[in-house]
């Protein structure tokens, strides 16, 4: 075994008073210690050391769990997305998009739709770049041909783009943060269980 | 059994927001008195670790559960608290009453229910002096004990928290003991 120098010892002193010595090592420093007066008096000041910081900590102040609990905010994770609302919303343009169709059906602009799709595929291939201007002109055409059809198909038209829009806005809108007092609520039954566990 | 800190992160992540108040409960002595060394200001100590709390339960979803959480509460509060000292002069308070309209200083009263007005005196001299102490230690040093003694952060989760191995924890905890051994040679004794 090693013999243990002045610095070695002064360290596991030191180590040992922390609590972070093991047990053999332990049983060596007692060894060390049985011997000399001088390391029982230095083991006592390390003591006196570690008493003194812990005598020097500061109470938290009362109720500041409680205050921080009160003032947490609704972080980005608890925004939970709910996707009741957008999909009543969805059924709904899809609702409304088929009355237009049937409305457009029934007085026999089905046709007229059908040919403005052709129309617009024509323009397309006809403008190639200006795809997506060609598109938009297409999609106006059907759309015109939809609204002129029958006031059934004017109405479900336009209660498709309120689905729509309540659709788009359901998706952006923002959760409320959360009420902080049923947290508190719910806090001081959660420390009971764990109290009584 | 008590659950792991780690284990409540997961559950309140799951919805359980009122489980946070057990992670402050665990964390508010050692978080507060570490902030309290760093900044030197019960009031900002408190203060920030409020915000410290709040910004932790911002990026809960973030927390790495392969790590601790105490490593990762710690080292925002050290960023939180690092940004503040760059901020502000620290303002240092004396333990002397100032003046009043009749030039009547002296000492705080300190509330206590026990200690003579004898001890109670010399508890506050002794808390001034630790204080001073660990504020004159390296910088190194001082970090190492604060996080030791007031954060009550393992070895190993300070090594973890300072990136440093093992054995350079234990020396410069060793070394900084020593220095303050030396610097409070007078209140040790008694």
């Amino acid at each position: 075994m090693k013999t243990m120098d002045r610095e070695n010892v002064a360290e596991w002193l030191d180590l040992d008073v922390d609590g972070q010595l093991g047990a053999a090592e332990r049983a060596r420093l007692a060894q060390v210690l049985a011997a000399g007066g001088e390391l029982a008096a230095e083991r006592r000041r390390l003591e006196a050391l570690h008493a003194d910081l812990a005598a020097a900590r500061v109470a938290v102040r009362p109720g500041f769990r409680d205050a921080v609990m009160a003032s947490l905010p609704a972080p980005a994770w608890r925004r939970g997305r709910s996707w009741t609302l957008p999909l009543a919303m969805a059924v709904g343009f899809a609702v409304a998009a088929a009355l237009a169709l049937a409305g457009a059906s029934a007085e026999g602009a089905a046709l007229g739709t059908g040919v403005a799709v052709l129309d617009l595929l024509a323009t397309a291939l006809l403008a190639g770049s200006g795809l997506l201007a060609a598109s938009w002109r297409g999609l106006a055409l059907a759309l015109e041909e939809l609204i002129s059809a029958s006031g059934l198909s004017l109405a479900a038209m336009a209660l498709g783009v309120l689905f729509l829009n309540l659709l788009f806005f359901s998706m952006l809108r923002r959760r409320r943060p959360h009420d902080p007092q049923p947290v508190l609520e719910r806090a001081a039954v959660e420390r009971d269980t764990i109290e009584r566990q | 059994m008590q659950a792991q800190d780690e284990e409540l992160v997961e559950s309140v992540l799951a919805g359980k927001v009122e489980l946070f108040a057990e992670l402050i409960e665990r964390y508010q002595g050692r978080l507060v008195n570490y902030l309290y060394r760093m900044l030197r200001n019960e009031e900002d100590a408190h203060d920030l670790a409020q915000e410290v709390f709040l910004k932790i339960y911002g990026a809960l979803d973030r927390f790495d559960p392969r790590y601790r959480f105490s490593t990762w509460l710690f080292r925002v509060a050290q960023n939180a608290a690092i940004d503040q000292i760059r901020k502000r002069r620290l303002k240092l308070v004396s333990i002397h009453r100032p003046e009043d309209a009749d030039g009547d200083g002296g000492d705080w009263e300190l509330p206590g229910d026990g200690p003579t007005p004898y001890q109670a005196r010399r508890n506050v001299e002794r808390g001034t002096a630790i204080r001073e102490a660990i504020g004159e230690l390296p910088w190194e040093y001082q970090e190492l004990i604060t996080l030791r003694h007031y954060g009550e952060l393992s070895y190993d989760e300070i090594a973890t928290l300072k990136n440093m191995p093992l054995g350079t924890v234990k020396n410069k905890l060793f070394r900084g003991r020593q220095m303050l051994k030396e610097k409070l040679g007078d209140f040790l004794t008694d």
